[in-house]
């Protein structure tokens, strides 16, 4: 091997390494916001103040989630991860090239919660999925579905093994933002037993709504291979939610009848090939 | 000479051939009888487990293989255990959602969540995002029509459909069957009523991912 050719393998090599580790804490989308008032996201409580979205690739969730998002919240001075929070994609607004924000409204005396994000021209924005508890809560405050975990995940999914990484370095260009230090109230976060994998979220309906049937195309679709749980499961006496109904019915075609058609033929084949060949022996 | 040579050659060619031809046969139908051992015994496995948990009991590997290997009579069949006020406990992807009999056409299969090609390579599928059968609404199974649902050619209207879960056990009777397009999703949108749909590849003796598919509808018979 040339010394050029050894060059440009561990070129291609570092790249190879590298890219994808460098990639997982580079952020996709980026948006500094200031709230004036306490505002409630996934498992805490914002105090009024500056903060930073980012929205980030993990590679080491690439594998794993299909359909969701990781959006990771740092303080305004972009020095402290505070929350690393579980998005789906939402494509209920029109594409801007503003950053717009949605909110459940409870309302005058109570804190807004998140709803949605949409970083500037990006045809959907990123709905955000609640811990089970405060997605009840909020369900029933606003009359309106709320995503959820399952009660066993907490709403920093930074927490579960195999996360996101935390406290990736922060951007040095940015410039240092006011001294305004969010205050933290965890809602809930009960001990978590590092699951591999995390579930899809459900939409927590309102009371009124679980009672009534839902029309699949009132929610968003999604699909794919997300949690291999081998756990056995009873039947549900509410109607489930349709959110997650594939595009199409599925593929109920195995590929046995051919692999067996095949193996005939084959063994045909083989048989009368070899009568053949016994017809210009005895010749 | 030169038809000697020939000679030798085509019947070299031939052996080879035929060597080669018996080599893929043998090759397909061992793929095709591993397949179906595994899933027979994905099934008989599933199905003892299930039984076990009907009964309140814990299942296992172990336990399976010795009842297997001791050729053991079977426990007595019991009712499924009333759950009613048991906490809602939703299903994994791959989980046993239930199992499913349709006594008229000899069908009988264990049902696991999801639709995926592995799911349903082993058994029939829920689909994500339908009610779970025996609550209300639309529950959707999933099936390949060259194993599980190859008996769904000979439904007829009126047959019964057994699915029972560890919430007991539900019946439902077979209300119209159609052929619909691998598109239309419309036979999965949910209802206030308890129902049933199969799905299916349609025709049923076609050859590779048939072009449509076999819906059955079935209604929750009156317990």
């Amino acid at each position: 091997m040339c010394w050029r050719t050894k060059v440009a393998v561990s070129i291609v090599g570092a790249w190879v390494a590298f890219v994808p580790l460098a990639r997982a804490a580079e952020p996709l989308k980026q948006t500094p916001f200031v709230t004036n008032e306490p505002m409630e996201v996934p498992g805490m409580m914002l105090a009024p103040g500056r903060y930073v979205f980012r929205l980030v690739e993990s590679s080491a969730e690439r594998n794993v989630l299909q359909v969701f998002e990781v959006v990771q919240l740092w303080t305004g001075d972009e020095s402290r991860l505070l929350s690393t929070l579980l998005t789906m994609p939402n494509y209920d607004l029109p594409t801007t090239d503003k950053t717009v924000f949605a909110f459940f409204e409870r309302g005058p005396k109570q804190a807004k919660a998140l709803r949605l994000w949409f970083p500037p021209s990006r045809n959907y924005g990123q709905e955000f999925v609640y811990p089970k508890a405060q997605a009840v809560e909020l369900a029933k405050a606003v009359g309106r579905g709320v995503l959820s975990m399952p009660p066993e995940l907490p709403g920093d999914i930074g927490l579960l093994a195999g996360g996101v990484q935390r406290g990736a370095a922060p951007t040095p260009a940015r410039a240092p933002a006011p001294a305004a230090v969010p205050q933290q109230i965890p809602v809930s976060r009960p001990p978590v037993p590092a699951p591999a994998m995390q579930p899809p979220p459900q939409r927590v309906a309102p009371p009124q709504q679980m009672a009534a049937p839902m029309s699949p195309s009132a929610a968003p679709r999604a699909s794919g291979d997300l949690m291999q749980s081998r756990s056995r499961a009873s039947a549900n006496a509410m109607p489930r939610e349709p959110q997650r109904i594939a595009a199409a019915l599925p593929k109920t075609a195995s590929y046995l009848p051919i692999s067996a058609v095949l193996g005939i033929l084959g063994i045909m084949g083989g048989v009368l090939l070899r009568l053949l060949a016994m017809r210009l022996e005895r010749r | 000479m030169s038809l000697r040579v020939r000679l030798r050659f085509t019947k070299s060619l031939l052996r080879r051939s035929e060597l080669m031809s018996f080599a893929i046969g043998f090759c397909c139908l061992g793929l095709c009888a591993t397949i179906m051992v595994h899933v027979w015994l994905f099934q008989a496995y599933e199905d003892w487990a299930f039984e076990q948990e009907l009964g309140g009991e814990s299942a296992s590997v172990s336990g399976f293989l010795t009842q297997a290997v001791a050729f053991s009579d079977p426990p007595a069949p019991q009712p499924p255990p009333s759950l009613a006020g048991a906490p809602i406990q939703e299903a994994g992807y791959e989980s046993v959602v239930g199992r499913i009999e349709i006594p008229r056409i000899g069908l009988k299969a264990m049902i696991l969540e999801g639709a995926t090609r592995r799911t349903l390579a082993l058994a029939v599928g829920h689909i994500p995002g339908t009610a779970l059968p025996g609550g209300k609404g639309n529950a959707a199974l999933a099936a390949h029509r060259d194993t599980f649902f190859r008996g769904l050619s000979d439904i007829r209207l009126g047959d019964t459909i057994l699915v029972t879960t560890l919430e007991g056990s539900f019946e439902y009777r077979v209300e119209s069957f159609r052929v619909v397009g691998p598109r239309d999703t419309r036979v999965l949108e949910n209802s206030a009523e308890p129902v049933l749909t199969l799905v299916t590849c349609y025709p049923f003796h076609y050859l590779g991912p048939a072009p449509e598919r076999f819906i059955v509808r079935a209604t929750r018979a009156a317990s």
